[in-house]
């Protein structure tokens, strides 16, 4: 049979990944069925999409080869700051992202971003620990232990290891927002300023020893 | 039934996904497995340099892991991290990093499967077809771009709509153009 109008190239191309509605299919079956021109034509379109799919198939885009084990260890972070902060629990995601986070020696930014989070996060749980539960917070380091010298302004933070030293220490740079550090009795002299750069002080086991803000030439309290 | 009318693709994998007593964060990974390579190959023919593209995959499956706790709505997953891939790479990161306008140019630095099993012969003509029809694909326009590679990943068109933020007659006729097109370069 032919037909005098024919199926459109949509309604062939969606019929080919069977997301026809029932009145369109109603009306194209029939009309494929009968009509080798339209059969051509879907035949034509499959092709193209086949071929396309090949194409793009072949392509292999480069991944880092340690993608998965750093999406792994930031989902971990990311689930276990949620779990065990407060504080965090109540911090957008957006804001997370916002800390921003300068790690030396440099790494790659989304491994900087998870690290600050988790960071940040350890933090301003502990500081608030400190501030409204002291009688739980664990004795903090003798500042002291803290070796003389440029990083002699640290905070010591609650939990943190009285054998700290800051050759065995990293510092990491993050984006505190100012209110939680008021919130934690921590003055920082930026009144206008949302979020102010803190250095952390991490030991050897990743948790945050020390603190102190930066960028304001305020040391903490 | 007539003329072929059964689905030629699975339906979204995200509509049976279920967390039942694995961690969160597994199952996040279980997506990445499935989803981050046809991700970064829709970012790469976005022009989206592969440095970029990492980050945005990382973003994306974190966003993920919080979506998922908030029990975000999980009808369609897939299109939801193409969405947030998507948007990420071409809106939100891009600002202060570099994108590349042509997307050839990050295509070269991906590599292309090969079969063992090719003589050196059809290897070389298969790579020549390839190249073409990756330049041609290349040269689209962007929106009829995204929706053939989003298309050619196995996308129904329901879910390169949402993606795009586009109705699904739209999603159809940038199909039907992009493979106009790249016929008519071929």
């Amino acid at each position: 049979m032919t037909y005098a109008v024919h199926l459109s190239d949509d309604l062939l191309i969606r019929s080919i990944d069977a997301e026809l509605s029932l009145d369109e299919r109603l009306y194209a079956e029939p009309h494929l069925a009968a009509c080798e021109s339209c059969r051509r034509r879907r035949r034509e379109w499959a092709e193209s999409l086949e071929l396309v799919e090949t194409c793009v198939a072949s392509v292999v885009p480069s991944a880092p080869a340690n993608s998965r084990m750093r999406l792994a260890a930031a989902l971990r972070a990311q689930s276990d700051s949620n779990e065990s902060s407060p504080i965090v629990g109540s911090l957008s995601l957006e804001s997370i992202r916002r800390m921003d986070a300068r790690r030396v020696p440099a790494t790659h930014p989304w491994r900087q971003l998870a690290v600050a989070a988790s960071i940040a996060c350890a933090v301003l749980s502990g500081l608030a620990l400190q501030r409204y539960l002291p009688f739980m917070a664990a004795p903090s380091p003798d500042p002291s232990a803290v070796e003389a010298g440029a990083e002699n302004d640290y905070l010591p933070l609650p939990y943190s290891s009285a054998a700290l030293s800051t050759a065995q220490a990293e510092v990491v740079r993050v984006q505190m927002p100012v209110s939680a550090l008021r919130e934690a009795g921590i003055d920082v002299a930026s009144p206008d300023e949302e979020y102010v750069d803190a250095d952390i002080l991490l030991g050897l086991d990743g948790q945050p020893q020390g603190i102190r803000v930066v960028n304001d030439g305020s040391a903490l309290n | 039934m007539s003329a072929g009318f059964l689905p030629t693709r699975q339906s979204s994998w995200g509509e049976s996904s279920t967390v039942g007593s694995m961690a969160l964060h597994d199952v996040v990974l279980e997506h990445y497995d499935r989803e981050h390579m046809a991700i970064r190959r829709y970012l790469v023919f976005c022009g989206i340099s592969p440095d970029l593209a990492e980050d945005a995959v990382q973003e994306a499956f974190l966003r993920l892991q919080v979506h998922l706790e908030r029990n975000g709505d999980r009808t369609n997953l897939r299109a939801w991290l193409y969405r947030v891939a998507h948007n990420l790479a071409l809106h939100e990161l891009q600002g202060a990093r570099h994108r590349l306008s042509d997307p050839l140019e990050t295509a070269e630095g991906t590599s292309r499967a090969i079969d063992p099993a090719e003589s050196p012969e059809q290897s070389l003509l298969d790579k020549e077809r390839s190249n073409r029809l990756r330049m041609a694909i290349g040269r689209l326009p962007e929106v009829p771009r995204q929706c053939v590679v989003m298309r050619a990943q196995g996308l129904r068109f329901r879910e390169i709509a949402e993606v795009l933020g586009l109705s699904v007659s739209t999603v159809a006729e940038h199909v039907q153009r992009g493979l106009r097109q790249v016929r008519e370069i071929v």
